[in-house]
């Protein structure tokens, strides 16, 4: 179990950097995309608006992969807990089996979704659009697995 | 199955799941599975299909870089310096904090497009500031959400971008039809603040000298020189509305790395916290996309307006019921996917009862904007409750007294068109 | 007996005056003139309610929600690449030739390839509307092509076209365009005479240059899983009725695309350019190198 933790905590660290470096690239590209417009020696690239829409992808599938890991999606609590401390364990273990059903969706639905993708052709780049879409079951992956943690952690806490 | 029926239906899940603290973007894809499994013709595979396609956007790409653009201001000191500007001109008034929290958020909307990063930045430095000096903690988050409503108001605006884009409307002629509404709405918290103050007798800042405040206005300048290049470069078109949002971004980073208030491992940093907040806060997007994909499938919309058109309303009421539609669905899902959906289905009852488009618009921006701080998903009260350490109920009885008068303003903006279409007429005629 | 009803989903992002619009109410009319197994019954989401037509194009090929839709070929371009050519600028020499082409065995060859690659199936074709240039300044000639900053489609193939004759091309969200006309960032963009006047754009681009540099082909699509589920009967029905709402939705077009633009030009919200057959015989020649190089590295030799 630690060591599931740590390696979880591994792979949160290189996701944080992976999607910052994704932003920084998109910030390049749109840049570059004006840049060009006006500075005449510099070749325009027709492909900058399309890379840059389908790395938007990417940086929110990653983001909302951390965000669960973070605890950072946006929860209301319009409701008190409860006193009793079973009833509250129940309580959020209803939740988060919500939650894995979600993003086992995304997995489940969205592996078969990014399979379909493989033979298409993005229109201007050219590239396979397996690439875009498979960020859709690498998010239902990370949430799936994050959750789990989470998940355990709670049992572990039990009514304590 | 019935539209109503249906709409019942999804709705009525969706607040189940959010009342079980199911985190909000989760609980609307969840909300569409029932019906999608009773639907013959939709599988699961549309949630997937709307979510994934609503991000692959060249319009959202605004979005991150207006947050990136704002942040960049809070962590590079801009921020600051317009919040010594703010106090320098308005610190000595009632409820001095008070004040200064709403006129910075003027000038921030002035800045940036986006009011979650205005929440955040502003909350950050005043939430902790006010309640030092003992102002009641209620009151400081909601006055940081609510006067964080302004950025989406006063240009730029990421809503109002999206509407342009989505409805074929000039976002110039929006931007500037969103000055004096906004302004108006800042005007009528600060007149809130007065009051709140002589109730509860608020502290209050010397009044700066006027050497005080050139000097603060100067260090001030080039936070508010960036809407100037914004505005400047879409007149000129230099760049498009949604470029303009990274020439923001490329601005603040001159700035910061002019004043050396920004190095390089900090922009990282700045970098990697937009970009979770963006994860986090478009994530919503696309599960509202199918939820509101899925309410257009069931023709809830088409119900809606048959609904409206039997009434039998003058342009006035129609006005009305276009404010109170999008009040309500604003307080349920996000006000991007809100403007995709109700936006394109009350535009032709708007143009039909002779309504002017910029009219029409700027009232959906301002409804919509009340729903960055109305409960359940108001994203502004959510991240300045966050700040302020405190349960968004708690807060509510608050929000409610300052979106009173700023109700008000919205019913004056129906009644007067003249108000909004007075200065795009004056300085974009050819637009309008 | 009761006659079983069939209900299938059309959608468009149009209204109901939209050309594509009115061919789907002429299918649904003629398919059950011409059969009497089953009833066959439309359920229209118009105005972008279930999205955009890429949208549609993936519904039908997944088989659900969009059982019927008329889609730009372009939109296909991702799953079935060689349908880049139906949508290749200059293609076709006029209305004629393009229905020559429709019905040719080479078409036929392609419209299996959309069956087998993509999962729907084309059953008439709608379009037959000529794409020119929209402009916020009058281009009366070849020479005031010269820079002009336009728009053009995704498609590789039309920025080559377009830089070929001379102009800047540069692909921008068809959703910003009208910003990026009105800001000057583009001098304009090419399209159909229904799409100038519905989206707008006579209100920033004031000039329609009609050099007609191509005529579109608007295939009205029903989803594979749709299409199996009818006997041979109803579905020799549903290709003749299809066939004959297209050719309908084409000349229902052509009309209304003239009386469009007639109406913005009486109402002097519009100038109306034509090219001289001179300056369009200059296009083509300027164009023509990219366009064979084009349709070799597709592997087409006979159009
Ligand atoms: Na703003
Ligand atoms: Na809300």
């Amino acid at each position: 179990m630690k060591l599931l933790s740590k390696i979880l905590g591994i792979l949160h660290k290189f996701l944080v950097t992976f999607q910052a470096v994704l932003l920084g690239a998109l910030l390049l590209m749109v840049s570059y995309q004006i840049i060009s417009r006006w500075v005449p020696f510099l070749p325009r690239i027709l492909w900058t608006e399309e890379i840059s829409r389908f790395l938007l992808v990417w940086v929110i599938f990653l983001g909302a992969g951390i965000g669960i890991k973070e605890g950072t999606h946006f929860v209301l609590d319009l409701l008190a807990y409860s006193k009793s401390k079973i009833f509250n364990l129940v309580w959020d273990l209803f939740v988060l089996a919500l939650n894995l059903g979600f993003t086992m969706m995304f997995l489940i639905r969205g592996y078969k979704y990014a399979a379909v993708l493989l033979w298409d052709v993005s229109d201007i780049a050219q590239i396979s659009m397996l690439w875009v879409g498979i960020s859709i079951p690498i998010f239902g992956a990370l949430g799936t697995v994050f959750y789990l943690e989470i998940l355990a952690k709670r049992i572990a806490k039990g009514v304590k | 199955m019935e539209p109503v029926f249906i709409a019942l239906v999804m709705f009525g899940l969706f607040l189940a799941l959010v009342f079980l603290r199911v985190p909000v973007a989760v609980s609307l894809g969840l909300a569409c599975v029932p019906v999608i499994l009773f639907t013959d013709h939709v599988s699961l595979f549309a949630i997937i299909d709307r979510s994934y396609t609503s991000y692959n956007s060249f319009l959202l790409l605004s979005v991150p870089f207006f947050l990136l653009a704002a942040n960049l201001m809070n962590e590079t000191g801009i921020t600051e310096k317009l919040i010594k500007l703010a106090t320098a001109t308005v610190g000595h008034f009632p409820g001095g904090l008070g004040h200064i929290n709403v006129f910075v958020s003027m000038l921030f909307a002035g800045v940036s497009g986006s009011s979650t990063a205005d929440a955040a930045g502003i909350g950050k430095i005043l939430i902790p500031a006010m309640l030092k000096q003992g102002y009641e903690r209620n009151f400081t988050i909601a006055i940081t959400a609510t006067s964080a409503v302004m950025g989406v108001i006063i240009p730029p605006s990421i809503l109002m971008l999206i509407w342009g884009g989505t409805m074929s409307i000039s976002v110039g002629s929006l931007f500037l039809a969103g000055i004096i509404p906004g302004i108006l709405i800042g005007l009528s918290q600060m007149a809130t603040v007065y009051v709140y103050a002589k109730k509860y007798k608020y502290p209050i800042y010397e009044r700066a000298g006027f050497k005080q405040f050139v000097k603060a206005f100067l260090e001030a300048a080039p936070g508010l020189i960036s809407p100037l290049v914004i505005l400047v470069g879409i007149t000129f078109g230099i760049f498009t509305p949604t470029e303009a949002s990274a020439i923001a971004v490329l601005y603040s980073l001159l700035v910061g790395f002019i004043n050396k208030t920004l190095t390089w491992k900090k922009f990282l940093h700045i970098l990697s916290d937009t970009a979770r907040l963006v994860g986090v806060s478009l994530f919503c997007v696309g599960t509202a996309s199918a939820f509101s994909w899925l309410l257009a499938y069931h023709q809830v919309p088409q119900a809606l307006v048959a609904m409206i058109n039997g009434w039998n309303l003058g342009p006035t009421g129609i006005v009305f019921v276009i404010a109170i539609v999008f009040l309500i669905v604003g307080l349920f899902i996000d006000a991007i996917p809100a403007i995709i959906i109700m936006g394109s289905i009350l535009y032709p009852i708007a143009q039909a009862a002779g309504i002017h488009p910029i009219h029409f618009s700027l009232i959906g921006v301002v409804s919509l904007a009340f729903g960055l701080v109305t409960p359940p998903y108001g994203m502004c009260l959510l991240i300045a409750s966050r700040i302020g350490e405190q349960s968004v109920h708690k807060v509510l009885k608050d929000v409610g007294i300052i979106l009173l008068p700023m109700l008000g303003i919205l019913i004056l903006l129906i009644l007067v068109p003249d108000i909004v279409l007075f200065l795009p007429r004056l300085i974009a005629p050819q637009f309008m | 007996a009761q006659k079983k009803t069939v209900v299938l989903s059309a959608a468009s992002m149009f209204d109901t005056d939209h050309p594509f619009t009115q061919t789907y109410i002429k299918f649904e009319e003629l398919v059950n003139k011409y059969q009497d197994e089953v009833k066959i019954e439309l359920k229209y989401s118009l105005n972008k309610a279930l999205g955009i037509e890429s949208d549609f194009m993936r519904f039908m090929s997944q088989g659900e929600s969009v059982d019927m839709a008329i889609i730009s070929p372009g939109h296909l371009a991702q799953r079935v690449p060689n349908i880049a050519i139906v949508d290749m600028p200059l293609l076709f020499r006029d209305l004629a030739h393009r229905n020559k082409v429709l019905e040719s065995d080479l078409f036929k060859g392609l419209e299996a390839e959309i069956v087998r690659r993509a999962n729907i199936r084309p059953i008439g074709y709608a379009g037959g509307a000529s794409r020119s240039i929209i402009s916020n300044y009058p281009i009366r000639n070849m020479q005031d092509l010269k820079g002009f900053r336009l728009r053009v489609q995704g498609a590789p193939i039309w920025a080559k076209v377009f830089t070929a004759v001379g102009a800047t091309p540069s692909v921008i969200a068809y959703d910003e365009v009208y910003s990026a006309i009105q800001t000057n960032v583009i001098q304009g963009l090419e399209n159909e005479k229904v799409g100038y006047a519905q989206m707008r754009f006579f209100e920033v681009a004031k000039y329609y240059v009609e050099n007609e540099h191509s005529i579109t082909v608007r295939p009205l699509f029903l989803s594979e899983k749709a299409w199996k589920q009818f006997s041979p009967k109803v579905q020799a029905a549903i290709l003749k009725a299809g066939k004959e709402a297209g050719d309908y939705g084409s000349q229902f077009e052509i009309n209304m695309a003239d009386r469009e633009l007639k109406a913005l030009v009486d109402k002097g919200l519009t100038v109306h350019i034509k090219f001289s057959d001179a300056d369009k015989a200059k296009f083509r020649e300027l164009a023509t190198p990219e366009l064979v190089k084009f349709v070799k590295d597709a592997g087409y030799h006979d159009l």
